[in-house]
This record gives structure tokens, sequence and C-alpha cells, in this order.
């Protein structure tokens, strides 16, 4: 054999060599089939020291259609923390999109819109209750947005146009009555109801109105007019009812309006206040305001007696959010919880500013669209 | 202004002289729809178990097909049922028979892989996306997956403008004589599909086939839903309801061989569809959740000439119609008309020329120039929707340069595309013009001439365009949209052989990939929380492996066994921002392990086979966590099927070619009808399991086929 002949019979052994254990470990990694790919862990979840409340319960809306809307619960006494308390606790989920969450008494009242249900729960065990569903008269959810309560009845609005009537010692629904298009917000004044009509499903024609409603004889009494896409809406201890409108999204700002509830009659816009949301704490607004386009996100409070209104914010650390999603005070310590929804797709976090606005504490990965808080 | 009015003008010029130039001359070539290319780069080669195996190992960069034959023993009703046997392709199927089915390869997003119909793109720029569950496997020949691109440079331009290009290539009734078949199919979800093929040779240079189908399906199907966090424990037995489907196709063609050098053929394609769309199952809601329908109406017509005009020249041209409609309905829905309602109209007239030039033997190279003009219109249920829709026009000029050089131990391509983009809208902002350059490389090396081993290499960056959902989708749209752009390394090896020296031939590919994914367009809240805009955000990292294999043994005494097999690993992962929660997560809906199976036993009285698809587990969004997790699952079937009654000895060379008759009759005897009847068992373990977060898949399910060729 000739050099090159050896060459090239050498060369071939080793090319033969290198890919049969090529596709040797090939054939093994097929075999053995290696899923490396394990559960990453949720940041976060460590409780803060120095606490001011006992408990926090959490709703988050989790994404459209993926069923994965969670309570959570942040309890301080105990120092333990539940992402999925009501999974934990009931050996259940929760359902697609809640939107909304009450107490009253000893009650929890989650509004799970898609699910079409209000899921009832014992606010110290997380036990459920009662489960009354929310469904039209073909079984289709009605949508259900938000719930207030008045007098031992709770009110939920949906988006179907109705509001229910819920009897809180019975727990099942009472009576049905209608408001305008798509509710998107319910609230009592003066031993009214108050629903706030977004129309937000028939964009750009958006409803512009409030209704009325009589808890007695359970009909709409009147629709106050006011600008288009209402949204949130609370009264304060002198009966002035603040609803904010968020427009079309374009060429429409966020305002906010007052109307006075003793004579149903709407007052006018407030100068100056244009939040997407807010609470209404010690007849004072807190409020922020959201723009999508910029991810500009401002924070402003609104006294209702003297009609001062801090443009500067109340956030005064710099602390900066980035998706402000929900507002809650807690008016015994003047802790202003505030949710921060993030990229809207994957768990968001819960900031604590003080009285004084400086953030006391941040609860992170606490659910998929954090909405509403509840402080005990 | 003025200026983009003179663009938009030349535009239109440019595409009506290329449209009228290419049909003044009239010229031809000879017949090149197929992916083998043997003619123009044949080697000296040993002939593996079957015809298409050859190209599959020979190809520079990863092909595979699933011929006829193959297709047959999947168990597989639609395009979408086989892709899934392909490795590192992961279909989205919505389940049921209607159900939305899109395959990503490789990671790379749907939107990356091009699908092409007897080597022409069907394509959609509204959502970029093919529902590839619309292709029924009727009339199919063969099914190839490329990744990056083919390595048959005398080809339109756009099949080299996508990451991967799935084609259903279809029966020519050239290759085969005369043939008339009726099939009929029936089975669980109340399927009733009958169908026909007729070919006719009219002569010995022109032949005409025809085929139709009808599928009608309830669509409903028993699954259980679990009310656990976990997934398990506590269900109720729920049906899957509103997912009824019926659909109709019709299929014409006309192949002419006009001479030694010169083919031609003629195609028009009519499909329409109508379906329930069952949406997710939302817990404590499942009773009549989804009122929402969809309607479609697909129409192509196309044509193919191919002339060569000596040794060195070759010339083809392809053009296409394509009408799509598309109207979505729901009955139920809660704003002030009480239903939504959109009907979208796309069209779109595609043009190519292609030339190849030989230029010593081994060097070959081409040109082809394709223009494209692709419109899109809408009408909602509220007059101001209308009137706001952006009424988008899309002009695309693709031109590419490609070399191709082949020697006994070496095959070599090259291409660089560039793409011109022009839009116009009638109302709102329109996107800005773009022109980009997309390079490609790729080479096989067999470094033995006595050894069937191959290594090969490819490198590809290309793009795709943002679609017209993406950029004027009603305030959801972002004009300011920049393509996606994905870049693509592979290094491989193909082998065929007897290892150990006693075992059968077996056939093995092997490559190792890394893919980059650029500018991810995404969607993110802009307005508010209804309201989602498209933004480029996002880049995904990917590195993954294929593997392949496939080993016939003749058992003697007519029996035969060919299995095979598919291994895939992907590890696709975000790494947008280094900052955010989901940073080094594996992306969406993507198993980092998947694979498939198959395995067919021909047996002197019936032929038996065994598929299954498995997937590891994956994640429903973009965050790793226990919550999201999706477990894994496979899918197995088995089938088996038995012809009756006459043999055809004329037919001996169709039958290699044209589906579900395995057996091929001795020559000589009298022609008389041959029937088939095949019973399919699919989801043999009733594995309750869903690709799609809540959209359950079927269990066990049956078929049903009974078919006559005469």
């Amino acid at each position: 054999m000739n050099n090159t002949g050896r060459l090239r019979y050498w060369l071939l052994k080793c090319v033969r060599a290198v890919s049969g254990s090529y596709l040797t470990a090939m054939a093994l990694l097929m075999v053995t089939a290696c899923d490396d790919m394990t559960d990453k862990v949720p940041v976060g979840n460590e409780l803060p020291d120095g606490a001011t409340s006992s408990r926090l319960y959490i709703l988050s809306e989790g994404l459209i259609h993926l069923n994965n809307s969670t309570l959570a619960l942040y309890d301080f006494d105990t120092r333990t923390t539940a992402t999925d308390w009501f999974g934990a606790v009931n050996g259940r989920r929760l359902g697609d999109t809640a939107n909304d969450m009450g107490v009253y008494g000893s009650k929890l009242y989650l509004v799970v819109s898609t699910s079409g249900l209000v899921e009832v729960t014992d606010k110290l065990s997380g036990r459920s209750l009662k489960q009354i569903p929310l469904k039209d008269g073909t079984g289709r959810s009605r949508e259900p947005r938000h719930i207030a309560f008045l007098e031992g009845f709770a009110y939920v609005c949906s988006f179907d146009g109705t509001v229910a009537e819920i009897d809180t010692t019975t727990l099942a629904v009472t009576r049905t009555t209608r408001a305008g298009r798509n509710p998107d917000g319910i609230a009592v004044a003066g031993h009214k109801l108050y629903v706030s009509n977004s129309g937000g499903l028939s964009f750009p024609n958006y409803d512009s109105t409030i209704s009325v409603i009589d808890p007695v004889h359970f009909n709409e009494l009147k629709k106050i007019k006011v600008d288009a896409n209402p949204f949130t809406l609370q009264a304060d201890s002198r009966g002035q009812l603040y609803v904010v409108t968020r427009g079309n999204y374009g060429n429409e700002r966020y305002q906010l309006h007052r109307i006075d509830t003793r004579t149903d009659e709407y007052v006018g816009a407030i100068e100056g206040a244009h939040p997407l949301n807010f609470t209404l704490s010690n007849d004072t607004l807190w409020m922020y305001s959201f723009d999508h386009s910029t991810g500009q996100s401002e924070f402003q409070t609104y006294d209702t007696r003297t009609g001062a209104l801090s443009t500067s914010g109340f956030i005064t650390d710099g602390t900066r959010l980035h998706t402000p999603f929900g507002i809650t005070r807690h008016t015994g310590t003047g802790d202003v919880y505030v949710t921060d929804a993030g990229s809207y797709t994957t768990r968001g976090d819960v900031l604590c500013f003080s009285r004084n606005g400086k953030l006391k504490y941040r609860l992170k990965g606490v659910g998929v669209n954090p909405k509403k808080v509840v402080v005990e | 202004m003025f200026a983009f009015y003179m663009n938009l003008r030349l535009a239109i010029l440019v595409f009506l002289m290329v449209t009228t130039g290419s049909l003044a001359r009239a010229i031809d070539a000879p017949g090149n729809e197929g992916p083998d290319t043997t003619r123009v780069y044949s080697i000296g080669e040993i002939t593996i178990t079957e015809q298409y195996r050859t190209t599959e190992l020979r190809s520079s960069s990863p092909l595979q097909l699933l011929s006829s034959k193959q297709l047959t023993q999947l168990n597989a009703l639609q395009v979408s049922d086989a892709v899934k046997f392909f490795s590192g392709a992961v279909v989205k199927d919505y389940g049921g028979i209607g159900g939305l089915k899109t395959v990503s390869v490789r990671s790379l997003g749907a939107s990356h892989t091009a699908v092409s119909y007897d080597g022409i793109i069907v394509n959609d720029n509204q959502t970029g996306q093919l529902d590839i569950g619309r292709f029924s496997l009727d009339n199919v020949e063969a099914l190839t997956l490329h990744n990056g691109q083919s390595d048959q440079i005398f080809q339109p331009a756009r099949q080299f403008g996508s990451a991967a290009v799935l084609n259903i290539r279809s029966r020519n009734p050239l290759e085969s004589a005369s043939t008339r078949h009726v099939s009929f199919r029936t089975g669980s979800f109340g399927l009733l599909n009958p169908s026909f093929f007729y070919s006719k040779k009219l002569n010995s240079r022109l032949a005409a086939s025809i085929s139709a189908e009808w599928l009608r399906a309830h669509g409903r199907y028993p699954y259980k839903l679990y009310y656990h966090p976990s997934g398990t424990g506590d269900f109720t037995s729920e049906t899957r309801t509103n997912s009824d489907v019926e659909n109709l196709r019709v299929e014409g063609a006309l192949h002419a061989r006009l001479s030694l050098h010169e083919t031609a053929w003629l195609k028009a394609y009519y499909y329409q569809a109508s379906r329930g769309l069952p949406g997710a199952t939302i817990l404590y809601a499942t009773e009549n959740f989804s009122t929402q329908r969809l309607n479609d109406r697909t129409f192509f017509v196309r044509g193919h000439y191919n002339r060569e005009f000596n040794r060195l020249w070759s010339v083809q041209w392809n053009a296409n119609y394509h009408r799509g409609n598309l109207v979505y309905t729901d009955t139920a829905y809660l704003n002030a008309e009480g239903r939504q309602y959109s009907n979208y109209t796309q069209q779109e007239a595609y043009n190519s020329l292609s030339v190849l030039y030989r230029v010593v033997p081994g060097l070959s190279v081409s040109f082809s120039s394709d223009a494209i003009a692709g419109s899109m219109s809408a009408g909602f249920e509220n007059d101001r929707l209308t009137q706001e829709f952006a009424h988008p026009r899309r002009f695309t000029f693709l031109n590419v340069l490609a070399a191709k050089y082949v020697n006994e131990w070496l095959l070599a391509t090259g291409s660089l595309l560039s793409t011109s983009v022009i839009e116009q809208v009638r109302t709102g902002t329109a996107a800005g013009g773009r022109h980009r350059l997309s390079p490609y490389a790729s080479m096989t090396w067999k470094p033995f001439t006595d050894e069937d081993l191959r290594f090969r290499a490819f490198y590809k960056h290309i793009f795709r365009l943002p679609t017209f959902n993406d950029l004027y989708y009603s305030r959801i749209g972002n004009a300011g949209l920049r393509p996606e752009t994905t870049r693509q390394w592979n290094l491989g090896l193909s082998w065929t052989g007897t290892p150990l020296g006693w075992l059968p031939l077996i056939s093995i590919t092997a490559d190792g990939y890394h893919n980059r994914v650029r500018d991810k367009i995404i969607a993110v809240p802009t307005k508010n929380i209804f309201v989602w805009s498209m933004v480029n955000l996002g880049e995904v990292a990917i590195t993954g492996a294929d593997i392949s294999a496939e080993s016939s043994f003749a058992l003697g005494n007519g029996f035969a066994l060919v299995v095979a097999g598919t291994y895939s690993y992907q590890r696709a992962l975000d790494i947008t921002d280094a900052g955010s929660g989901t940073y080094r997560h594996q992306i969406a809906y993507t198993p980092r392990v998947s694979g498939s199976a198959r395995a067919g036993l021909t047996t002197p009285w019936a032929e038996l086979s065994y598929s299954a698809v498995w997937s590891g587990k994956r994640y429903a969004t973009g965050e790793n966590f226990a919550e999201n997790r999706l477990p894994g699952y496979s899918d197995q079937g088995i089938s088996v099927s038995r012809e009756i009654g006459g043999t055809a000895g004329r037919r001996k060379k169709d039958s290699d070619v044209a589906g579900p008759y395995p057996h091929t009759p001795e020559a000589g005897k009298e022609a008389s009808p041959r029937f088939l009847i095949r019973a399919e068992l699919n989801n043999l373990f009733n594995e309750q399991y869903a690709v799609v977060r809540w959209y359950p898949m079927p269990g066990r399910n049956y078929r049903l086929a009974v078919s006559m060729r005469f």
C-alpha cells in the first residue's frame, strides 16, 4: 500500500470512528430522551418585615382563556404566603378572568368574569361556601365585572348589561335588572346603586352613561350622561360620586367627573384630573393614570372636601411602576397598595407605599395581572 | 406624496412588464416540480430502500419527505397530521378536524414556515401563517419539509424567501396511466368524507386530472375537564361542542409535455369550509361557551411553463392568482349590535420568471425574479370600523441570484435574495418601503467514494414581513414594525449502511443547529387591556438537534418491515431582557424534546402499520412555572389495510406513486376494479391531552375507508 493509500485508509477509519461515536451518542440521547427542562421557581414570596396590616388578599385576573385567575394570601401574622391560596384550600381552580373582589361580613366575594360566577369564600379559611352562577338563559356567562354591597345584599354588574342582586344570607341571586351597555363599575351612594355603562365591547361606539338603580324596586331610575367609556366610580361621605371616563384611548383623554347623588345631576369634570383608575379613602381620591402607548404613569390625589388636586403625585421616593393595574388604600394605616401588571403576560407585583409616599415593600410575582388588593 | 405615487406606478408597470413579457414569449422547459434533482447533480450512488430517501440524504440542508405510501401508514387525514411526524416541526393543534393547525419549525414561529403547493407558495398576507389543517392528503403524492432552502436553485425566488418551506406535491397525471379512483371515509366525530380522483392521458403529451372531496363532521367528542391546579384529580366529563366542520375541495389540472424539452401545466383549486370555533374550554362555563363561526373560501389558478433551450440554458415561468375570503361571526357578542362580524378578502397576483445557466459541467447559476401584488379589504358589523379599515396593498419584488456546484464529493450552493416591498393604504398610515438582502450558503461533503457518509452545513439569514394584521388591524396594528429576522446555522451528517455488518440497511440523518430570532413581533397592550398592539420586542436563541433514522427489513415469504423514527431536541430560550422574569425561559408551546415513530409491516394478506408522535412537557406562557406546565403526551395509532379484487398489470408504474395500493400485481393480468379497505384506530390508549392549553384533543377514535380504483 502506498502512502496516499495508507493515509486514506486511516482517514477513513478515523472518520468512521468519529461519526460512529457521534451517531451512538445521538442514539443514546434518543433513547434516554433527556428532557432537561425543569420548572423554574417564581421569585419573591418572602414577606417583608414591619408590615402594619395582618393580611393581604390579592386577586389576579390571569390571562384570558387560560383559567389562571388566582387569589393569593399574604399573612403577616402567621408569616405564610400562598400565591394560589384558593386553589390550595379548595383543590380546584378559581376560573377565568377574576375581575373584582369584595368583603362583606366574614366572607370574601370573588367575581369571576369569563367563568360567569361569584365565588363566595370564608375570609379566614379561604374555603368556598358557594359558587353563585351568573349565566343567561342559554347557559352563557353574563361576564360579571364588579360588586358592591348594600344592606344585606350584594350587587353585581355584568357585561351583558344586567345587575344581579344576591342575598348574602342565602347566597342566591334574588333579582336581576338591566342597566346600559357593558357595565364596568358599580357603587353605592345614598341607598342607591350607580352603574357605569362603558359600552367597551362596542368600540368605537362607546356608552357614556351612569345608570341609577333603585335597590327597592330594583329598576333603573335614570341615566346620567358623562363622557365616553365610564369605568371606576365611588362616592365620598357627602354623597358626591366620582366617575372616571376612559374615552376612546385616542384623542379623548381619561377624565374625572362628579355627580351629586342627592339630586342625581351631573356636576362637572374635575379640571386637571385625568386618572385611569382611583380608590377613595378618607374623602380623598388616590388616582393613577397610565398611557399605554408611552408606558408613562402618573399618580395624583384629589381632596374631595377642599377640591385640592396634587399633581406632584403621592409617591415621594421616586419609585417607578411598569404598569399600574389596581389601587387600594387602607384607611386605618394610610398605606396605599398599587398593583403592577408588568408585561401583562407574566406574574406581576404589589407595591405598598406608606402614608408619606415611600415604598415600604414590594411583593414580587403575586399572580398574573394582579387587579385587586384587600387589606385586613 | 408624489414620489410615493411614482413608486407605486413604477411598481405596477414593472409587474405588468414582467407578466406580459413572459406571457408573450410563451417559453417552456422540462418538468421541475419535484424535490429531486438527480439529473442536475447525479453522483454515483447506491440506491437505498426508496427513491425519496436518497434525496433526503443528499440534501445540504435538512430535508424530510413523506411519500404517499408512507403517508398512508400514518393514519393521517390532513396534512397537519402528517407534519407532526417531521422532526423539528411543532404543530400547534387546537383540536378536532376543524381546529386551527399551524406549524413552527425549529422554534422560529409559524410565520417563518412557507407553505408551497406544487412549487408555488400559498400565502396569507393577513396572518402570515397558513392553517395546514385545510389541506387534504387525498391527492398528495409527497410532502416535504425543508429547513433553510432546497438545493434546487432553479425555482421561483419566493422559495428562497423563508426560514423553512413545507411543500405539498399533488399527483402528476402525466407520470402515471389514466386513473379512476373513488373513496369513502367515515369514522368518529360523525365523519363523512367521499372523494374522487380522475386522471386521463389524452395523448402521449397531454394529461388532465380532476379531483374533488367533500368532508363533514359534527366534531363533537368527549373529554375530561380537570379542576385541580395540578391538572389531575376531580374532573367532569364534557363534550366538545361547536366544532363542526364541512368543507369542499375541487381541483383540476392539465399537464402537457409539449416536447422533449418543454413541459407546462395549468391548475385550478377551490376550497370552501364552514366551521364552528369551539374556543378554549372555560372552567364552570362550558355550556354554550362559543358561538363563533368561520367560513372561508379559497380559490387559486396557476400556471407553470418550463423549457430547456439547450444544454446550457433553461427557463421557467410560474404565475398564480389567489383569492381568499374569510368570514368570522360571533352571534352572541355583548356589543351594541349583539354580534361580531368580520369579512376579509385577500387577493394576490404572482408572477415569477427563472433562468438557469449551466456554466461548466457541475456549476450552474440561476436568476429568478418574482413580482407579487397583494391586497386586503374588510367589512365589519360596525360601519365606522369598516370605514377605518386600512385596505392595504403590498407590492413585493424578489430577485435572487443563486449558484450551485456539484462534483463527486462536494455539493455547494449559495444565494443572495433581494426583497423590496412597497405598501399603500386607503386610510391611516402605510408601512414604509423596505429593501433587504438575504444571504444563504450550504454544502454537502462526501469524503469517501465507497462510504455513503455525508457532512452538511448551511447558514441562512432571512426575515418575515409583518403581516397585514400586525400592521393594520383595527387599532392594534403598528405600521412602524420592522420585519422579524431569523438566522440559522446547521451542521449535520447523513449516513447509510449496514452497521455491524449483519444488521439491515439503515439510513440516518443527524443535525445540530443554532437559530436566532430578532425583532420578534409580539402583542402587548398599548391602548388598554382589551386592545393589544404589535411591537418588535423579543429575541430568541434556539439550540437544537434533529435526528431521523429509517430501516427496512425484507423478511421473506412476502413479509417486509419498514421502521422509522425521529427525535428532536429544542432549547428555545427567551433572551430579550436580562431583567425580565422570563429571561432564559423556554418559549411558550415548545417542547424540549419530541419525536415520532412509524412502522409498516407488509404481509401477504394485509398491510399493518403503527405510528406515534410524542412530546415532552411544554409551558403555556413564557414563564416556566409549574402552573403553566402542560404535561407531555404520546398519540399512537394503528391501522390495517387490505387490498381485494383485481389486478392490473398496466398500472404497475403508477402504483409506485399513487398512494394507498401497497401491492404491485404481476404484469400481464387483466385489469379489473381493485378495492382497498382500511381501518384506523387513533389515540390508541385514549390519552387525554392538549397541545394548546384548554383546547382538549380527541381521545380514542377510529376511521374506516374504502376505496376503489378502476
